[in-house]
């Protein structure tokens, strides 16, 4: 039977029509992730009033196509102008900007486009041969166990520390304490809001991400004058990008942890991909034989978070198909066009809907695919961006994140902490405090509050005494002293020699 | 150096902020994780304090200069303060004149401002808007902001 119903959704992409809605599908998805602010998500939502003139096999098909390339499009701007097209692509530019400015963007951009668009595949093989294992999986998988995967996210804020550890903490310790502004999920209590009513839902994302990059980054740029790279530093031919593809197979072990640990955690549904990105960075950082160069500008910088983003869509598809629990925030659009089509994800779509099912899946390969090749192309001639003047540059970038900015939420307040962030952002750039320690505190710091009281409620002080929180807890542990205990055998090692 | 020791000292102040405003809340589970993280943070603050105390008295007075390149020497609070100004200035305009009216008045004046030939700032600032009104007002259907003036 599944055989069956998986060769009925491969039939279904010998029509044109089907084709065209995924590249239709592709295109807005890489436009809406270059753009900063907007993102697939916007992308979903924008192209939900459609779904009630299209049929599911039209509409379902464009969603998924969107939500496969919206990180494709978002690493171009987080590589080659410092700014995360989309959140999720934060991490990105920890390596990726570096490389921009030492005249690599095009290599950086080809390793993202090849990690990112094959990250995607591959979680898509992942999602059709784990079904039967992930399934019990989430079921299993408690608020106990919650807390420990958030704790293990929150750890790698100390692994993101560039320079100094200190400086790197402090920016995620007041990440958390800033995720603590709104309603209180366990009380409702409004805390932090200061009387203000803006504040009562907490900080917006798109304000408070651009307001950390975008800002700071134009205003720096303003200050050197000139542009990104110099033109005799942009690699701008194909070979470039060829050449940050290759990187890929070079690190494929990098590529292949990454991807699966964006997969996991994307079957997790409350998680999301920023913890994914940066688990991932982390233990890219974690695990390398020279975890010093990380920040500089190097390729495996931008091969592991880029891995991950994409590597999460498989897992949190799965999610939703099977259990109709969003896994990520581009699921919940997705979930919503389903329910406006009048189906109800959930066990039906691992029977009744098993080709429909089959299908999404399938696309989100092709989508990736696609959306991967079209960068490819086109990377070096995005790659030009970077040698764009400042004096043109900057206003360019400025009014489009107010406009991305603003139009999120139709608020004005939002402007508001744009500002605000980007006078922070600036601050935090200027003396060396970590921006992206920040922002993975900020986004979860709430997360691990409401999971432990929640944990602690139904399972009392012990609630950690379970096998999938033990593991955590050991890998947790394992994290902590995985550098320590390797600096120590090298240096046991070294003495060794030395005496021999 | 001392301003390292400034920023340490702001962030004391934010985790003050918050610590005392987390006091006041009745619920316990409610004040708990913030008084424990504005902890961590006075905490991590003084420790970064010591720790540049210390690295001054080992010095002495004199203290090394660091060597900066070119463009990091151009990285200073008086030349963040002119793109600042823009910015604040753009933010105002929006507020006052609206999203359509602020954007190329911008755009236009920041270009011929920095000395960019005036049909490629004019042509810039033609296209860009064009551009941002398609996709923002007709296509996504953003009800923009008009300004205190024309709402």
């Amino acid at each position: 039977m599944i055989f069956q119903a998986f060769f009925e959704a491969l039939q279904s992409f010998l029509g044109l029509e089907i084709w065209l809605i995924l590249f239709i599908g592709a295109f807005v998805g890489i436009i809406f992730g270059i753009i900063p602010g907007l993102g697939s998500i916007v992308a979903m939502a924008v192209f939900l009033p459609l779904v009630f003139f299209m049929t599911p096999d039209q509409a379902l098909p464009l969603f998924i196509a969107i939500c496969a390339t919206g990180y494709t499009g978002g690493s171009v701007t987080a590589i080659l102008l410092n700014i995360p097209g989309t959140s999720p692509n934060a991490a990105t530019l920890i390596d990726g900007y570096p490389m921009t400015q030492k005249g690599e963007g095009a290599r950086a951009l080809g390793a993202a486009l090849m990690s990112s668009a094959m990250g995607g595949m591959l979680s898509v093989f992942l999602a059709l041969g784990m079904v039967p294992l992930v399934l019990p999986l989430i079921f299993a998988i408690t608020s106990a166990d919650m807390v420990f995967i958030v704790l293990i996210g929150i750890s790698f804020i100390a692994v993101l520390s560039k320079g100094s550890m200190i400086k790197g903490l402090l920016a995620g310790c007041i990440g958390i304490l800033i995720s603590f502004i709104g309603h209180h999920v366990t009380t409702g209590l409004i805390r932090f809001s200061f009387g203000t009513i803006y504040l009562i839902d907490g900080l917006p994302l798109i304000g408070l991400t651009l307001g950390l990059y975008a800002i700071p980054e134009m205003i720096s740029l303003a200050a050197r004058g000139g542009s990104i790279a110099k033109r005799e530093n942009v690699v701008l031919t194909l070979r470039g990008t060829w050449e940050g593809a290759k990187d890929v197979f070079r690190h494929w072990g990098l590529w292949l942890r990454s991807s699966v640990i964006g997969y996991i955690i994307g079957i997790i549904p409350g998680v999301g991909a920023m913890t994914s990105i940066f688990v991932a960075y982390g233990q890219a950082k974690h695990i390398s034989k020279h975890p010093e160069k990380f920040g500089t500008g190097i390729v495996e910088g931008v091969i592991a978070p880029e891995s991950a983003n994409n590597g999460k869509e498989g897992g949190a598809l799965l999610t939703t198909l099977a259990l109709g629990i969003p896994g990520s925030a581009e699921m919940v659009v997705l979930l919503g066009a389903f329910l406006m089509l009048g189906i109800r994800p959930g066990p039906s779509m691992m029977t009744q809907y098993l080709p429909l099912s089959f299908k999404l899946i399938q696309i989100l390969f092709i989508g990736s695919l696609i959306g991967g090749v079209v960068c490819f192309f086109l990377a070096p001639r995005l790659a030009r961006v970077a040698m764009i003047p400042a004096r043109i540059l900057v206003p360019l970038v400025i009014v489009l994140v107010f406009v991305g900015t603003f139009s999120h939420q139709e608020q004005l307040m939002d402007l508001v902490v744009l500002l605000v962030f980007g006078l922070i952002g600036l601050a935090m750039k200027k003396y060396g405090f970590n921006r992206p320690a920040l922002l993975l505190g900020w986004v979860l710091g709430n997360l691990f509050e409401k999971y432990l009281f929640i944990a602690y409620g139904t399972g009392g002080p012990l609630f950690f005494v379970r096998p999938i929180s033990l593991t955590l807890i050991a890998v947790l542990l394992g994290l902590f002293l995985f550098q320590p205990v390797k600096k120590l055998i090298q240096r046991r090692s070294a003495m060794k020699d030395g005496r021999a | 150096m001392k301003q390292n020791i400034i920023s340490y000292v702001v962030c004391i102040v934010i985790a003050l902020v918050f610590g005392i405003t987390a006091l006041t809340y009745d619920y316990f589970v409610a004040k708990i994780v913030p008084l424990i993280t504005c902890g961590l943070v006075i905490l991590l603050a003084v420790i970064g304090i010591l720790t540049e105390v210390r690295k001054q008295n080992n010095s002495g007075e004199a203290e090394p200069k660091e060597e900066v390149s070119e463009d990091e020497a151009k990285e200073t609070w008086p030349h963040y303060a002119r793109t600042v100004i823009w910015v604040v200035c753009l933010f105002i305009a929006v507020y006052v004149f609206g999203f359509l009216i602020a954007i190329p008045v911008f755009l236009f004046a920041y270009m011929m401002v920095y000395k960019t030939r005036w049909y490629v700032a004019l042509s810039i600032t033609v296209g860009t808007s064009a551009i941002l009104y398609t996709v923002f007002v007709v296509l996504l259907k953003v009800n923009v902001y008009k300004g205190l003036i024309f709402a």
